[in-house]
């Protein structure tokens, strides 16, 4: 089989971007590693430093090293991080080309209500779910930005389809960027749901980390398990 | 004669997207929500070019390419994978099931007409005759000096 190299540049499929390829050396490295030397790796990225010491410090205001940070957390949560970083950037690529909508992580407000909830599973040498969540309302309007024409049907009928799809590119990016780090694992189809009341159900032995993002009014939830990493 | 384009995808939203993608040109686009449909549909339609995804429920992507080109009526169609599985591992497997191409989402419509036209002509509706690409010219051999 050709290398990864050639095969991306026949088929003129873009070629990770360097902090996706960093982050997956650095999840290939975490569990052989020491924390001075995962600490060296995590300090060439800003926003993955910030994610790190907001983990560590649970968001409070505590004087602390990334050094301590790192040794702190260990390498189970380090590893959440940086595939927390990895489903972002998945997340911002998606938005940014499909819908021209360039979103931030940030708090943003949980409106409640109905919201459309879409969950993949991704199994093999890394194991778990993402879920995507978005409010109705908003969802309504992701729905003509994503067929970038006048819709010929209610948004309605077509919200279920189209977060399911946003979480199906999401996860297929997230997904290569594993297996281009080192780790195979297989993608589910996504299951779609719209309800209220939602909570993403994480087992003791499992890591869970939530954000949300926004832009231009439009506000999203994302909820990311780890179940394993080989 | 028009020509004949298959979308295989689950999301009704990407074989919308297709559809439009190729409404200003001279082309039928036939749609399947998997796998097992889509090698059915390309077996009715025989279509000029296959839009494939991967993650797909009944047959996978790479399961129903297998099939398309293990059933000699529809072997030779040219298939164009539309997905988000970019990674190494499915690359290879495309590549060695023979695809004509390989788009990576989140895609624009302008790159699926872009490598559409690779692959077969496309020509805009209502176009002249003379819109169409040119046929291919035979050289011009220099002529003789007659005696």
């Amino acid at each position: 089989m050709a290398n990864v190299d050639t095969l991306l540049t026949k088929y003129k499929v873009d070629h990770p971007p360097e902090n996706v390829l960093r982050l997956g050396k650095l999840i290939q490295g975490a569990f052989a590693s020491n924390a001075q030397e995962i600490a060296s790796i995590i300090k060439a990225d800003p926003a993955l430093s910030a994610r790190v010491m907001k983990v560590a410090t649970r968001g409070r205001d505590i004087d602390m090293d990334l050094d301590s940070a790192v040794a702190r957390i260990g390498v189970h949560q380090i590893t959440l991080v940086v595939l927390t970083e990895l489903l972002l950037h998945a997340v911002t690529k998606t938005f940014s080309k499909m819908l021209s909508l360039k979103l931030e992580a940030k708090e943003v407000p949980n409106p409640g209500g109905v919201a459309v909830i879409g969950c993949i599973h991704f199994k093999g040498q890394a194991n778990g779910r993402v879920f995507l969540r978005i409010p109705c309302g908003a969802a309504a309007a992701v729905v003509p930005r994503f067929l970038g024409q006048e819709l010929p049907m209610e948004p309605a009928e077509l919200l279920p389809d189209v977060v399911g799809e946003i979480l199906n590119i999401v996860g297929g990016n997230f997904k290569s960027n594993l297996v281009d780090a080192g780790l195979s694992c297989a993608l589910s189809v996504p299951q779609v749901d719209t309800r209220s009341g939602f909570h993403a159900d994480a087992g003791d032995d499992e890591h869970h980390l939530s954000l949300s993002l926004a832009a231009e009014g439009i506000g999203l939830f994302l909820d990311l398990i780890i179940s394993s990493v080989a | 004669m028009s020509k004949k384009i298959l979308t295989v995808d689950d999301s009704k939203m990407v074989r919308m997207i297709v559809t439009s993608t190729f409404q200003p040109y001279d082309c039928v686009v036939v749609g399947a929500a998997d796998g097992a449909e889509g090698v059915e549909v390309a077996l009715k339609e025989r279509p000029d070019v296959i839009f494939l995804d991967i993650t797909m429920p009944v047959l996978n992507g790479i399961e129903t390419l297998a099939k398309i080109r293990e059933t000699p009526e529809i072997a030779e169609i040219p298939v164009v994978m539309l997905t988000a599985e970019s990674d190494g591992q499915r690359l290879g497997m495309a590549d060695q099931l023979k695809v004509s191409g390989y788009i990576a989402k989140p895609f624009k419509g302008e790159q699926l007409i872009e490598l559409t036209k690779g692959i077969i002509p496309l020509v805009l509706k209502g176009a002249p005759p003379s819109a169409a690409p040119p046929k291919p010219q035979l050289p011009k051999l220099p002529v003789p000096n007659r005696p």
